[in-house]
Order: structure tokens, then C-alpha cells, then sequence
């Protein structure tokens, strides 16, 4: 049996051996990162030549996030400390010589196996935490350390060793799995990214295909969603999500708990695979066989039905043409599948050779695409058994765009915010979404896009987004807007409080932004009017109405925008007092009129109508309105626009719809 | 003792062992002789534990070797082509061995790496490949453990060298208990050196046999008999293995002991009678041929 002075012996060899690992290490963690940071924390003093820092406090704010979870130079360094230590530890596995000298010694293949994964930990782990530590007390010297930055450092060091283990331990997993460096290298990449991508395809294909599938996250492209939710699924990008996650103050211990968990499955799996692994698989590209089909067709059959998707779908908004989705699918299957092959077996002639598992793979991608091309499970017409559901939500896109409550969500997605918009009296909106379901219209101008959750009895969770009729979305939200709870979340005007409020700007239909000296009581009291004006206007009124104004509420790291109707009687009387609130721009003012038509495409026109000619502007002025708001709503024409001259600036509006004048008709 | 029992190794669909059986007894220099590809490596790497049997078992001294420690411990196996880290001297592979082969004798490696002339501050990798088998040799032997698995380690070796190895290699069986296998496709490398011989040929072991037994009781002799028919009759009572006919003169090999045979030629009144003296290759073709094989050219 292995005593701990034997393990000690073995571990030291092992990092002997490998030795310029551990001085590549010490060089980057200990030398380099700390100079990188001591250099930038020169430029970031105050009086500093590349400092944008007013004082000593926002250095030290900035100086908390350079060491929080999201270091780049650390993060990259970790990225690869603990690939390139992955790799080494076990690449001896790919030589049969290796294999020949280690395992024909008189040591288990567990131990060989701890021996290898701790040697391969502490050549990094120890290091980062050393460089860690001479950059905590550079900025203690250079006094950018603060409080808050020693009592986070313990947790960020943490979080990241927890990182860079998961990083390690794929790495390792990767390598026992597979027989060949470059098979090996492949695989790292894809173990350490799959499920981002798979989190992205899968929106990506279901935005696609299904016109009723809700996106968790307001991201769009491949490539942000990976980064984005997908973030999570992947342990190279998740640090940036942690980072998020840290700064919007929520609990880390689910993170760091599930992290551990994560870690502790793929070291036992390793362990386990590298026990059974059979040595003479030296050479080959996987090492366990019934591994090279299940990755080969993993990947064979999601890449074909991306790129089938992907590329059907060029030229149109949503769906695809059927024939070019199986064709592509079948020639994305077959290049796909045959790279794979070929990597495995370098060899042209065996590369369809298992030709049952080539037809599986075509046959499972020729299915799934059927099954959601087709939409055999009704996924876009379904809609719960109104009797099994305990309560809706509804999150309107036209309600935020007026009421601006989404720019108050603290970075939580859609069905986190879903979970706050909850009601029970949801008959009226449910009956809409039927209607809407069983209409089944494409014609978008007129409607309105709502996320809807489901929360059935059973405690299932279902989620849909839905384009339904605007008005009728609107007279729903009346009634939904009865119950307190739907209120006060949509509306959120208690959120906002007078005392973290620095700044207060007018923006009137002039486009003129006047600024509004008020003290606390004046703040709190125009805001309470605010709020109880929107309590009082029925949704449905207000957002077919116009817009008199914005109010810009700021104070430290956050702004308001509010909208200013012309149905907010008490908050309009109120900013009288302080500034000019006009309803409307006056004949007198216009200095010109400059109409730009481009209702026929090939013959745009650009129309100027001098002060002169009185009757025009008149008649102009009175179909104009002031709102960009109407270009959410179907209440303007949307291929006009004007720009009234004033001698104040230049002001934009739009003509009201079916309000055209006759003499820009001819 | 090790033995072997039906072990059966398959690579790919392809069966590099197949039902092998024998027994090798300790205290002797067991030569394990085949040609390329006929599976003694792998037959090697199975005793020393680094592959697994799929079927079969391999005991050494009772116990089952496969993640065995405690057997493992009597066992060193030396590679054909020898692996050595990145920047090892003999001196670190010298404390690297010490760690796993608690009877390593440090000294004794020392002292036989001067014999050899081989610097054990120098880096291994800077040796010549011959060098490098030399020093690998050098390690085994000084595990002091009691088998030591040799896969075509003489190959490569200067014939100096080759017997100074054998030399070593019979000192050390002389002086505590060690059994060497040596693998190798050249039969009269192992002639002179061998106790026993083992023949692999596609995976299987076709026999194995005392070497001394084997040239006592095989002899190969020219004689010339007048008569045709006391010819035959000497053929049919002896146990003939090989019999050819240049003109008059009757070239046989025979098993049994010279005097045996010799006594018997005599009883049907030769003109001449003489032995010959058998390679050990050509005792082996006719034990081969006996078995069915035609191997004439077999052996290298």
C-alpha cells in the first residue's frame, strides 16, 4: 500500500517531470499578472494619464472589479493553465512506450491517477493563488485595496480554483477518452463548449421554426447566445456570468454548490474510465469504442440539423422551404459524418464503413427536423386546458416600450420576470390567446408581442410568446392591471425614490431638454403625482394617446425615462411650474416644413413647405403627431417623415394615420 | 512459477494471443522465440500487467498479475524500444526505480554502470539507442526483482555487450532467486543463454521445452546401410522426426539418446555411421514440421 510519503515522493517526481508547466505557471501568475496590473493600476490614479477616475473611491471601485471573478488575463490564463495541465497529465496515455514503462510499475492505476490529477492541480492552483495574493498587496500599497476588495477576494479565488478544476477535470476526462493528440485537442474544444452551443442551437433552431417559442434572454445571433444564456453550460465563459451574477448581489452558494458537484461527477467518471480504459488503445482515436459512436453521432446529428435550419432559412423571416431542408440536412450529415470518420480512422476508404451508424445518424436528423419542421406535437397551437391552470402571466413588449419597466428588471430573464407578472383572473387574456391561436393571422401591424407564462396546477411551467391583436391586448391589461400585484410590477413607479434621484430633465415635443431644479419634497411629490396619474389612465387609453414630453429621472448608475401623456393631467400641471409643457407646435414657430414621402418606393419625395404658405402648414400641423410611440402602434403612417424648422432646432413628428393632407397626396 | 492458462488477447478483431498455455518454472533463463508479429510483446506486456487478458488467467507464484501490486512488485518489464522521461540521467532513473522497486539496489547500479561505461549524470536521450538499451537493462536488473521480462532487449546490443549481459545475467541466477524472459525473434541469440525455450507462433505458444532435454534427445546422423530393407525397418523403430536420402547416404534426425540410436544403426551393419552435430534451429524445424508446420523459413 501507498504511503502518504510515497504519494508525496510520486507527486513531486511527477511535477519534476514536468517542470517547465509549473515555471510557465509561476512566470504568468506570479510575474506577469501582477506587473500587468501594477502597471495599469499607475494609469488608473487619479491624475493618472490614462485615468478617467474622479477620486480615490472609483479607483478603488475599479480596483474591486480588476480582482473580482471576470480578470481577463486571469481568466484566459486559468482557461489554459488548466487545459495545458489537462493535457499533460495524461498524454502519456497516447504512447505506447509511456504506457509500457508507467503501468508495467508496481502502482495502481487509481493512485497513478490521483498522483497525476493533484500534481497537474497544484502546478497551477498554487501559483494563481500566490500571484493572486502580490496583487492584493500591490494594490494595498499603491492604497487602491479597500475593504470590500479583501472580503471578496477569499470568494473570487475560490470560484475560480472551482473553474479552473471543472476546466481541468473535462480536460482530463477528454484525454483518458480519447487516443490521439489531435482527437484529443477536438474533443477539449468541444466537451468545453458543447453546451453552450447546444443552448444556442436550440434557440436558435426553435426562433427559427416555432413562431410561438419564448427566448429566455433578449439576445439575438448565434454567437451572443452562446455567450449569453448559454454562457452557464460552458465552464471557459461562465466566469463572466458568475460576474453578472456577483454584481446584481445574488446568493453564490447554489453556483459554487452545483460547481462542486459538477466537479466531484467528472473526477469520479474520469477515474472511473481511466481504471477500465484499455492501454491498447494507444493510437486510436477513441479510446472506448462505444464512446466514438455515441460522440460521433451526437455531433453528426446536431450539425445537420443546424446547418440544414441555418441555411434553408436564408431569405425569408421564419420558417424554411422543405426541399432545401432535407437536401441540406442530408449533405450536412454526410460531410459531417465523414470528417469525423476520417479523423478517427485517417483513412478515405473506412469512412462510411459503419454504414448503420451513418444510417441512423441520417435517418435521426431526417426525424427531428420532420417532427419540428412539421410541428407534429403541436407545439405552436397548444395552449394548456384552461382548467389546469393555476395563474398566467403576461409581459406585453408595447407596455415596456411606454411604461419602461423592463430597464428595471436587475438583469434577471424573461421567465424570472414572468414569475413577478403573475395573475389570476387571466379568463379574458386567455380567450385571446385562443382567438389568436385559432385565427392564426400573419399579418404583424396590427398586433402586439406578449411572453406568457403558464403555471399549471401539477406545477408545470409553460411558456409562449404569442403575437395577439393590440387593442384587444390592451383592453386585457386594463383588467389585468386591477390586480395590485400586476400593478405594482408593470408599473414600478414606488421603485423609483426621490432621495437617489440627482437629476430631473424635461424633454417637451420640441426636442428641447430642460432641466429641472427641484429640491426633495418637489422630487418626491412629482413623482408620487406621476404614479398616481398611471394608476389612473386605463393602459388602453393612454397608449393610443400622445405624448406631451419625457421625463429623464437620473441619479448614481441608473436612469429613468417616463413618459409624459397628454392624459397625465396632475403631473403636467405640475411641471408648469417649473418649465414650458407644450401640446403642440404652433403655426408661428415653424420657420419651414420638410415633408420626406417614401410611400412609393421609386419615387421618394422631399417636399418643403415655407412659413409662407400659411393654409399648408396649418392644415399639416394639425394631423402631426409628436410620439415615437405611434410607430409601435398602427395609429401613424409609417413611410412619412417630417421635420418641422423652428428657430429653437428642428423637431420630428409624424402624420397621424389616414390624416394625410391632400395636397401631399397629389 | 508462472503460469498461463488459455489466455486469449484480441486487438481490433484481430487475435494477437490465442490460447496460450505453459508453464515457466524460476531459477532459469526462460527465451521466448517467435517472428514478427506473432505475439510475444503482447504476451509480455500481459505477464507484467500492463494489458488485461480478455480471457484466460496468468498467475505468477499462485496470484493473478493484472492491478496486482504485491506481484507487480516481482516483476520489471523492459520494452523493446526503452522510454525514458524528458531529461533523465541514470542517476534520476535510478531514484525513480528506488521509489516503486523497494530492493533496488542503488549501489550495485552504480557500480555496473561504470562497467558499462555509461555516465549516469549524462541525459539518457543523448545516448545511442544501443546505450539505451544497455542502461534499461542495467535498471532491470538492479530492481532485484524476481522476473524480469526482456522484449528483444539483446537486439540492438553489440556483441560485446551481448555477453556481458548474458554474463550478468547468468551471475545473477546463480546468486538469488531470478527468473529473466527474454522475447526475441533470433533463436541463436538465444541458444547459448536460454534454459528453456517457448515458441509463439500466431498467438498461440506451440511448445516449450527444456533446452538441454531438447539437444540430448534430438541428434541428427549419416549413415549408409547396404540393404534397402533393414533401411526401413531402422526407420520405422526410431522415432524419426526428418529423414532424406542424397544417393546412398541416409541423413535422418531421430529423438532418443546418441548411444540409442547409434546402437540401433549399428545392428544393421553400416558402411558409415556418424552424428551430426543439430543447430538449434534445425531441431526446431523438425519439432515444427512435427506439429504441421512448414516453416522453412521461419526462423531468421
Amino acid at each position: 500500500m501507498m504511503s502518504k510519503i510515497s504519494y508525496f515522493k510520486l507527486i513531486k517526481e511527477d511535477i519534476k517531470k514536468r517542470a517547465w508547466l509549473l515555471l510557465l505557471s509561476i512566470t504568468i501568475f506570479v510575474v506577469i499578472i501582477p506587473i500587468l496590473s501594477a502597471i495599469k493600476i499607475e494609469g488608473a490614479l487619479p491624475g493618472g494619464v490614462s485615468s478617467s477616475y474622479a477620486n480615490w473611491k472609483e479607483v478603488k471601485n475599479w480596483f474591486v472589479m480588476e480582482m473580482g471573478f471576470f480578470n481577463k488575463y486571469l481568466w484566459f490564463s486559468i482557461i489554459v493553465g488548466g487545459i495545458l495541465s489537462g493535457i499533460t497529465s495524461f498524454s502519456y496515455l497516447y504512447s505506447k512506450r509511456q504506457i509500457d514503462f508507467y503501468h508495467s510499475l508496481p502502482i495502481k492505476r487509481e493512485t497513478w491517477y490521483f498522483v497525476n490529477c493533484i500534481s497537474g492541480i497544484i502546478q497551477i492552483v498554487v501559483p494563481y493563488i500566490i500571484g493572486y495574493i502580490f496583487m492584493l498587496i500591490i494594490g494595498a500599497m499603491k492604497g487602491v485595496a479597500s475593504q470590500k476588495l479583501f472580503q471578496q477576494s477569499g470568494s473570487v479565488m475560490g470560484v475560480t480554483i472551482l473553474i479552473f478544476l471543472l476546466i481541468y477535470g473535462i480536460t482530463v476526462l477528454v484525454i483518458i477518452l480519447t487516443g490521439k493528440l489531435l482527437v484529443g485537442v477536438l474533443g477539449i474544444i468541444i466537451f468545453l463548449t458543447w453546451g453552450s452551443v447546444i443552448v444556442a442551437l436550440k434557440n436558435y433552431i426553435m426562433l427559427q421554426i416555432f413562431d410561438n417559442y419564448m427566448v429566455e434572454e433578449s439576445i439575438s445571433g448565434f454567437v451572443d447566445n452562446m455567450i449569453g444564456r448559454g454562457a452557464w453550460y460552458s465552464p471557459i465563459l461562465i466566469s463572466r456570468k458568475i460576474e453578472e451574477y456577483n454584481q446584481l448581489g445574488k446568493p453564490m452558494f447554489p453556483i459554487i454548490i452545483t460547481m462542486i458537484i459538477m466537479i466531484i461527477l467528472i473526477f469520479t467518471v474520469g477515474l472511473l474510465a481511466f481504471k477500465n480504459r484499455r492501454l491498447e488503445n494507444a493510437g486510436k482515436a477513441v479510446a472506448f469504442s462505444k464512446v466514438e459512436s455515441i460522440v460521433q453521432s451526437i455531433i453528426t446529428i446536431t450539425a445537420g440539423m443546424f446547418f440544414a435550419v441555418i441555411v434553408s432559412s436564408q431569405n425569408q423571416v421564419k420558417g424554411m422551404k422543405i426541399g432545401w431542408m432535407y437536401g441540406i440536412a442530408i449533405i450536412s450529415v454526410v460531410i459531417v459524418y465523414g470528417i469525423i470518420s476520417f479523423i478517427y480512422y485517417g483513412d478515405i476508404k473506412m469512412i462510411f464503413q459503419r454504414k448503420t451508424l451513418f444510417s441512423i445518424c441520417v435517418g435521426v436528423t431526417l426525424i427531428f427536423l420532420t417532427i419540428i419542421r412539421f410541428d407534429v406535437f403541436k407545439y405552436d397551437k397548444y395552449i394548456p386546458n384552461r382548467e389546469k391552470i393555476e395563474s398566467m402571466s403576461i409581459d406585453s413588449y408595447d407596455a415596456n416600450y411606454l411604461l419602461d419597466y423592463r430597464s428595471r428588471w436587475k438583469g434577471e430573464n424573461y421567465k424570472q420576470n414572468l414569475e413577478k407578472l403573475k395573475i389570476t383572473d387571466f379568463n379574458e387574456i386567455y380567450s385571446l390567446i385562443e382567438e389568436t391561436l385559432r385565427k392564426n393571422e400573419k399579418n404583424d401591424e396590427e398586433k402586439s408581442v406578449i411572453n406568457v407564462g403558464y403555471y399549471l396546477k401539477n406545477g408545470r411551467k409553460i411558456y409562449r410568446s404569442y403575437h395577439v391583436d393590440r387593442k384587444k391586448l390592451f383592453r386585457c391589461m386594463d383588467r389585468m392591471m386591477l390586480e395590485e400585484g400586476y400593478k405594482r410590477e408593470v408599473l414600478k413607479g414606488g421603485e423609483i425614490e426621490a432621495s437617489k434621484i440627482n437629476t430631473i430633465n424635461f424633454e417637451n415635443i420640441r426636442a428641447e431638454n430642460i432641466s429641472i431644479k427641484l429640491n426633495e419634497k418637489e422630487k418626491e411629490l412629482l413623482l408620487e403625482t406621476y404614479y398616481k396619474d398611471m394608476e389612473k389612465y386605463p393602459l388602453s387609453e393612454v397608449f393610443d394617446g400622445e405624448i406631451v414630453g419625457k421625463l429623464y429621472c437620473t441619479g448614481k448608475g441608473t436612469e429613468y425615462m417616463l413618459y409624459v401623456f397628454e392624459e397625465y393631467k396632475s403631473v403636467i400641471s405640475n411641471l408648469k411650474k417649473y418649465c414650458d409643457v407644450p401640446g403642440k407646435i404652433l403655426q408661428s414657430e415653424v420657420q419651414y416644413i420638410t415633408v420626406e414621402d417614401y410611400r412609393k418606393p421609386h419615387k421618394m419625395r422631399n417636399i418643403i413647405i415655407q412659413s409662407e404658405d400659411k393654409e399648408k402648414i396649418q392644415k399639416l400641423l394639425g394631423c402631426l403627431t409628436y410620439t415615437e410611440i405611434g410607430i409601435f402602434n398602427t395609429e401613424v403612417e409609417p413611410n412619412i417623415n417630417v421635420t418641422i424648422s423652428t428657430d429653437r432646432g428642428s423637431i420630428s413628428a409624424l402624420i397621424k394615420k389616414n390624416k394625410v393632407p391632400d395636397f401631399l397626396n397629389k | 512459477m508462472i503460469e498461463v492458462r488459455n489466455v486469449c488477447k484480441t486487438f481490433d478483431g484481430i487475435k494477437a494471443v490465442a490460447h496460450a498455455n505453459t508453464k515457466i518454472m524460476e531459477g532459469q533463463i526462460f527465451g521466448l522465440v517467435g517472428s514478427n508479429g506473432a505475439g510475444k510483446s503482447t504476451f509480455l506486456r500481459m505477464l507484467s500487467g500492463v494489458l488485461k487478458a480478455d480471457e484466460g488467467e496468468i498467475l505468477i507464484d499462485g496470484k493473478s498479475v493484472y492491478e496486482n501490486i504485491e506481484v507487480k512488485e516481482n516483476i520489471c518489464f523492459l520494452s523493446d524500444v526503452a522510454y525514458f522521461p524528458a531529461n533523465a540521467t541514470g542517476k534520476t532513473m535510478r531514484d525513480y526505480y528506488a521509489m516503486f522497486y523497494k530492493n533496488f539496489n542503488s549501489s550495485q547500479f552504480n557500480t555496473l554502470a561504470e562497467k558499462f561505461q555509461l555516465d549516469i549524470c549524462r541525459k539518457i536521450s543523448t545516448f545511442s539507442k544501443g546505450m539505451q538499451k544497455q542502461m534499461s537493462m542495467l535498471l532491470g536488473v538492479c530492481t532485484n526483482t524476481k522476473y524480469l521480462l526482456c522484449d528483444e532487449t539483446f537486439d540492438g546490443l553489440d556483441p560485446v555487450m551481448r555477453q556481458a549481459v548474458k554474463g550478468l545475467f547468468a551471475a545473477e541466477v546463480m546468486n538469488r532467486e531470478f527468473t529473466p524472459i527474454i522475447a526475441s525473434h533470433n533463436l541463436r541469440e538465444l541458444e547459448d543463454i536460454c534454459d528453456s525455450i517457448g515458441l509463439v507462433h500466431q498467438g498461440g505458444i506451440l511448445f516449450t521445452k527444456d533446452l538441454e532435454n531438447m539437444k540430448f534427445h534430438i541428434h541428427k546422423v549419416q549413415c549408409v546401410i547396404p540393404n534397402q530393407v533393414q533401411e526401413e525397418r531402422l526407420l520405422a523403430e526410431l522415432d524419426v522426426l526428418y529423414h532424406e536420402k542424397q544417393g546412398s547416404i541416409l541423413s535422418f534426425i531421430s529423438r532418443g539418446t546418441r548411444e540409442e540410436i547409434i546402437e540401433r544403426v549399428e545392428e544393421r551393419d553400416p558402411i558409415f555411421v556418424e552424428t551430426v552435430p543439430l543447430s538449434l534451429e534445425e531441431i526446431f524445424i523438425s519439432e515444427m514440421e512435427v506439429e504441421g508446420y512448414d516453416v522453412k523459413n521461419f526462423l531468421l
